[in-house]
């Protein structure tokens, strides 16, 4: 490994001497949260840098809370943590996420900005975080941005972040009524990266026969995790029903574009993506409490 | 970088570069050959060892992230030549062929075994458990019984 005596690697212990170690090198400082994926770019050579900022000693970036209806998680939230959080148990769509994530080892490191940084459309932390509704906090020593996740993976491998930029936290609000999500996802090996993964999240109204409200989020399916709108529109305000749901499930294939790659033919996966979002939501459903 | 760390109980200093794995410091600098090398990119667990008493791979850790915390390596657990209980149990089991994957799996059964596994043990947890470590001579059979007694006994 070819390694530069001019590289330095910098452990702030609070957000604005990250923020400002950032600025000082005017883009040209790479953060480093759990290492997990960054790790690998270095050793195959795609990425070089020759300053390092880990954000994973300040304690405010680690933090998971309610405040006022919002769950909060900082950007340097471990998977693990994340797994054994009383805030993050009521969301089975991401504790369904969190324990299919690789292995124990990578969990425990591994961070869900830092994922959400690495933009990889195949990442299965994404498609729950979509259909919560999720926000990326964005700071700079300037500014506190704050964008919608949905807007924030622009293409792929690319966030909308700035090169002063770092994710401070990621945000979604309680959800109201009887809820309940899943997310399923088949891969080629135990832990490995999803061929395709789907998030499904509703909400069912009092008397829990109709779906008031449904998200439907997919990985691996194209340059960014898509939600899929032609399958939600065809739920929403639907009674609870096993043909309802096999035919919403047919639609999925509208909205995803998957490619040919080693993990399966783009007709598989979009077979895949039909078969599993039915799995999703008949879990989901069951889970907020209605009957099938 | 110079940095700080405790090292299977003592404390030790090392000079890395910022993106150099911990396992090639353990290897080359403190001689730990019980952290072995395998895929080098995260997926064997062999190189498998505890941080702030988590299990990690060491080929992922960037070495700078080990400054001011504990690291144990399999050559850490056994206590004045007493093998730890997984090592035991891992002997008792009869659960390894060749070896070179058993340090990893034993670091990552330690973990499990602290974070209050299921007693009886659930064969599906105990895969979930060990599914960072890959055994090329096919000898998970005794691995998972490995583990599972290392669960029970832990509890008498």
């Amino acid at each position: 490994m070819n390694s530069s005596p001019l590289q330095s690697y910098h452990l702030p212990l609070d957000l604005v001497s990250a923020l400002t170690l950032l600025a000082e090198h005017e883009g040209s400082a790479k953060i480093v949260a759990g290492g997990q994926s960054i790790m690998l770019l270095l050793r195959q050579g795609f990425l070089s840098s020759e300053t390092f900022v880990d954000i994973s000693c300040i304690p405010e970036l680690s933090e998971i809370a309610t405040i006022d209806e919002v769950v909060y998680v900082g950007a340097a939230a471990t998977y693990s943590s994340l797994e054994s959080s009383p805030e993050i148990q009521p969301y089975s769509v991401l504790t369904d996420s969190l324990h299919v994530i690789a292995d124990p080892q990578i969990r425990n490191l591994g961070t869900i900005g830092g994922a959400l940084g690495h933009a990889d459309p195949s990442l299965d932390i994404v498609p729950p975080l979509l259909c919560l509704d999720a926000n990326v906090v964005l700071k700079s020593l300037d500014e506190t941005r704050i964008v919608s996740l949905s807007n924030f993976h622009q293409e792929y491998m690319t966030a909308d972040l700035s090169k002063d930029e770092l994710i401070h936290s990621v945000t979604f609000n309680n959800l109201p009524g009887p809820h309940g999500g899943a997310y399923e996802k088949v891969s080629n090996v135990e832990g490995g990266w999803p061929t395709v993964g789907v998030a499904a999240q509703v909400v069912l109204d009092d008397t829990l026969s109709i779906i008031s409200d449904v998200k439907i989020a997919l990985a691996a399916v194209g340059d960014t995790a898509i939600r899929s709108p032609c399958m939600e529109k065809s739920l929403i305000g639907s009674v609870i029903s096993m043909d309802s749901i096999s035919k919403s499930s047919e639609l999925v294939s509208q909205d995803i574009d998957p490619l040919d790659d080693l993990s399966g033919s783009a007709e598989y996966k979009s077979h895949l993506a039909g078969v599993l979002s039915k799995r999703a939501l008949i879990k989901a459903i069951n889970r907020a409490g209605g009957s099938l | 970088m110079r940095i700080n760390f405790e090292l299977n109980g003592k404390s030790v200093s090392a000079e890395v570069l910022p993106h150099q794995p911990l396992r090639d410091i353990l290897r080359s600098q403190f001689d730990l050959t019980g952290v072995k090398v395998g895929c080098h990119s995260g997926r064997c667990g062999v190189c498998s060892v505890l941080l702030d008493d988590r299990v990690v791979k060491s080929c992922l850790l960037m070495a700078p992230k080990a400054n001011g915390r504990s690291i144990i390596t399999i050559e850490g657990l056994s206590n004045n030549g007493e093998l730890h209980p997984v090592q035991q149990a891992f002997k008792d089991n009869f659960a390894l062929q060749c070896g070179y994957c058993t340090p990893g799996f034993i670091m990552a059964t330690v973990d499990y075994l602290s974070s209050s596994p299921s007693n009886p043990p659930l064969r599906d947890e105990i895969k979930s458990a060990i599914k960072g470590n890959v055994c090329r001579c096919t000898g998970y059979e005794k691995i998972i019984s490995a583990v599972s007694s290392a669960i029970t006994s832990s509890e008498n």
